[in-house]
């Protein structure tokens, strides 16, 4: 008999199959960002929310794909790893203050390169700062932020004087400038790449970070590799993925279906869940985030301290902690969270909830009924904070009506006092020092005490910027820790021109079999992910 | 011979009878939704079990609570209380706009068509300005104009369906104009205004009747569509399209909290999807709406 295999008759596909088929393409087809598995690659895959491409540090002005990458491919002299509240040696392996606070000497360390091969020394340093100071510098972009960041007009000038020593000369001492030297936009650019690619450096970025760029295409991916002259070590991961994966729900199903190891996306109400799930664990991270209401001393009823104290006694942190964060917040005590250094357990009296003192003081200064008009951002959390606040400050006997703005316009609103009475503001921990929250925010010049809050006419104003000078010319850490508990307390107790509502985090999901993400600073925006490795 | 009609041979119900009068009954189903859900939105505050702004129970209990049939948001408010509030913006919305786009747009084609020529042409280019825009991108732009609220998003939701009536008015007016009886009329020296509200006008006012019912549907989905996008009422002011953004994050651990006002968005523009298609059918076979 002859067996003809060579022949196989056409078969009609049953329906089964055919329904298989169709649910494994559409399931393809919904998961775009899938990686392809490589034999023996470990492949980290971390969600991004959007990525225009372009990774110029000097015009970075906060959040977005910038800074996880940034952090991911380059350093600057200090790194701050928010385990531990004071500076780490980073390209700089040590440095010295002079006597007056005004000189810092940074000692860079030898037989480092940048991604492109180019050597780090001092004046490789020199080029990346010279950048910031020099506006005829041709390859400075148009608009440049970096320089006010540091410490603006304070920043004098920068030096090497010899091929390992950085410089920075200052006006006046400034003990947060080395928590400052580790924010993203502080990082180390390769000379050579300034020189070739001029203004497009961002396009074409090197730097001196635990991965290198690969590959970048706008709207969808980064892709990364380790890079073995990093000054810790080649990273144990082989490859970084930073995938576009905007959506919440998106990301949830991703880490699910292990198409997703890392984010730090997901909302509040989602972690037990995840947590819950096999294959996936929540990390636990510091509270870095702050969640303020902004209240303009100039507006109405606003400019009277009692009406002020009394919206900061009216809110009930427990239920904004509980229905808006589901639990994963705490409540704050004043400016400065927990975790950093500067808080006292005291300040937890200024977070007080106490609606029959708020309605007394409200009486009191016949604020009683006055109407006042908050502004929110619409997206992330802040409706729903703005739903339990609204609640809170109506209860006491104010009649607040909240406004629910699109970033742009809530943005042109907060920055104008003219605009606003009640709003919301954010300030995370780029880096944790306790200047961080004060000098760029509440000090008379700056924008958020002069339109904000517009705080800098208040009889105490004076008072407060002294403190914050002097607490930043403190050179020992822990009398300088002490001086930051007073200025919360000062600013709370004679000015109160904000009310802390609620500390909180990012809350950051990993793959169960991977170790060493750093919760901490993914919580607080920061990605540090030379200490991720895969166990078994 | 007398013949009795036993049980057996009865005339029965052929089976396209049967299917005749199913077909009958199917289709004043969804007359009787849209009906419902209007007298449920009118009868909220009667009807809704509680408040529908204030907590009234623990945050987050699932379907078929005690006392709370659909549960309750993470605010810990009833869930049937704010799905029968919520539904009332999309339809004050929804119905509002298309009345606002019926009188403009249908007022606005009928001078278009009876006019003619060059005021004709000027017209209805500039109709095609607006409809270049995305219809959901023109109530976008109305809404950062205007500002959220309830009537600057109907006063959205018209703009967007305003070149739909304007193109059908001036199509069925120009149509008209060159009738019989509006020549007539020209001609006994009726003024232009007496030919367009006397004469074109109730002759092109069902087609644009049946339109706006198709249209209800379409602006619903508008309004939903905006709101969901932040850009309608003000939480905590119950929406149907808010409450599908509010429960979208909860879909793993809630899925009723997004799936329930969806479904109600849904069921409403298919059942006034479905009115409108009815009434075209009718009027195109001539029996009129």
């Amino acid at each position: 008999m002859i067996k003809n295999t060579d022949f196989n008759p056409p078969t009609m596909m049953s329906r089964r199959r055919f329904g298989r088929l169709l649910g494994i393409s559409g399931a393809a087809a919904l998961v775009p960002w899938r990686v392809e598995a490589q034999d023996g690659v470990q492949t980290l895959v971390f969600a991004l929310p959007g990525l225009v491409g372009n990774f110029e540090p000097h015009t970075w002005v906060g959040f977005g794909d910038t800074v996880h990458v940034m952090d991911t491919v380059a350093r600057g002299l200090t790194h701050m790893d928010f385990s531990n509240p004071l500076p780490q040696p980073a390209i700089a392996e040590s440095w010295t203050v002079s006597a007056d606070g005004t000189v810092y000497d940074f000692t860079i360390r030898e037989g480092l390169t940048f991604h492109d091969g180019t050597p780090i020394d001092s004046a490789a340093v020199l080029r990346t700062f010279m950048r910031m100071l020099d506006e005829n510098d041709p390859t400075r972009p148009e608009l440049s932020f970096a320089l006010d960041n540091l410490g603006g007009p304070n920043v004098t000038g920068f030096e090497a004087p010899d091929a390992q020593t950085f410089r920075i000369l200052l006006e006046q001492p400034d003990a947060a400038i080395l928590g400052r030297l580790s924010r993203p936009d502080m990082v180390i650019i390769s000379p050579a790449a300034l020189e070739e690619h001029g203004q497009e450096v961002g396009l074409n970025f090197a730097s001196c970070g635990p991965f290198r760029i690969a590959s970048v295409t706008p709207n969808e991916r980064v892709v990364l590799e380790p890079f073995d002259g990093f000054y810790k070590g080649r990273p144990e991961i082989d490859r970084v993925v930073m995938q576009v994966i905007p959506e919440a729900v998106a990301q949830m199903t991703a880490l699910a279906g292990g198409g997703l190891n890392v984010t730090n996306l997901i909302p509040h109400s989602n972690v037990d869940r995840l947590e819950a799930m096999d294959g996936i664990r929540i990390e636990q991270s510091a509270a870095f985030i702050s969640a303020m209401l902004a209240m303009n001393c100039e507006a109405g009823v606003l400019t009277d301290i009692r009406v002020r104290r009394a919206v900061n006694l009216g809110l009930d942190r427990e239920a904004v902690v509980r229905e808006a964060f589901f639990g994963k917040a705490e409540v704050p005590g004043y400016i400065t969270p927990a975790a950093e250094q500067g808080y006292a357990p005291e300040h937890q009296r200024h977070s007080q909830y106490d609606p029959a003192a708020a309605r007394a003081l409200l009486e009191e200064a016949g604020a009683v009924g006055a109407e006042l008009s908050l502004i929110s951002e619409n997206s992330g959390f802040w409706p729903r904070l703005g739903q339990v606040v609204e609640r809170s400050l109506n209860d006491i006997g104010l009649n607040v009506t909240t406004e629910y703005l699109d970033g742009g316009t809530f943005n042109a609103r907060l920055f104008d006092k003219e605009q606003h009475e009640l709003a919301f503001l954010q300030r995370s921990a780029f880096f944790p020092d306790p200047d961080g929250r004060f000098s760029p925010l509440f000090m008379t010049g700056t924008a958020g005490a002069d339109q904000i809050t517009a705080q800098s006419g208040l009889p105490g104003q004076a008072r407060l910027d002294e403190l914050i000078v002097a607490a930043n010319a403190e050179g020992d850490p822990d009398a300088r820790g002490q001086l930051y508990v007073e200025i919360n307390n000062y600013m709370a107790d004679e000015m109160m021109p904000v009310a802390t509502v609620v500390n909180t985090y990012l809350p950051v999901a990993v793959s169960a079999n991977l170790e060493g993400v750093n919760a901490n600073a993914l919580g607080t925006y920061r990605t540090f992910l030379e200490e991720s490795r895969y166990v078994a | 011979m007398t013949q009795t009609l036993d049980a057996q041979n009865k005339p029965r119900l052929g089976r396209a009878g049967l299917g005749k009068s199913l077909t009958r009954w199917l289709g004043l189903l969804p007359w009787a939704i849209a009906v419902a859900f209007l007298s449920a939105a009118a009868l909220a505050p009667l009807i809704a079990p509680f408040d529908p702004i204030a907590g009234v129970g623990a945050p987050m209990l699932p379907l078929f609570s005690d006392g709370h049939p659909l549960g309750t948001d993470g605010f810990g408010r009833d869930q049937l209380s704010r799905l029968l509030f919520g539904m009332r913006p999309m339809l004050i919305v929804s119905l509002g706009a298309v009345v606002i786009a019926l009188a403009i747009g249908g007022a606005y084609g009928l001078v278009s068509g009876v006019s003619g020529w060059r005021v004709d042409w000027a017209m209805m280019r500039a109709v095609d300005i607006l409809m270049s825009f995305p219809l959901i991108l023109a109530a976008i732009l109305v809404l950062a104009a205007l500002g959220p609220s309830l009537v600057n998003l109907t006063l959205a939701v018209a703009v967007s369906q305003l070149p739909i009536f304007a193109r059908l008015a001036r199509a069925l007016a120009s149509g008209e104009a060159a009738r019989d009886y509006v020549l007539a009329a020209r001609a006994a020296g009726f003024s232009p205004l007496h030919v367009m509200v006397r004469e074109v006008a109730p002759n092109i006012t069902r087609p644009l009747l049946v339109q706006a019912t198709s249209v209800v549907a379409v602006a619903a989905l508008t309004a939903a569509a905006l709101s969901y996008l932040g850009l309608g009422v003000r939480p905590p002011a119950p929406d149907l399209g808010y409450m599908v953004k509010e429960g979208q994050e909860l879909i793993f651990i809630a899925p009723e909290q997004a799936l329930l006002p969806g479904l109600f968005i849904a069921i409403f523009a298919l059942a006034v999807s479905f009115c409108g298609d009815q009434l075209s059918d009718k009027q195109q076979s001539g029996v009129g709406p």
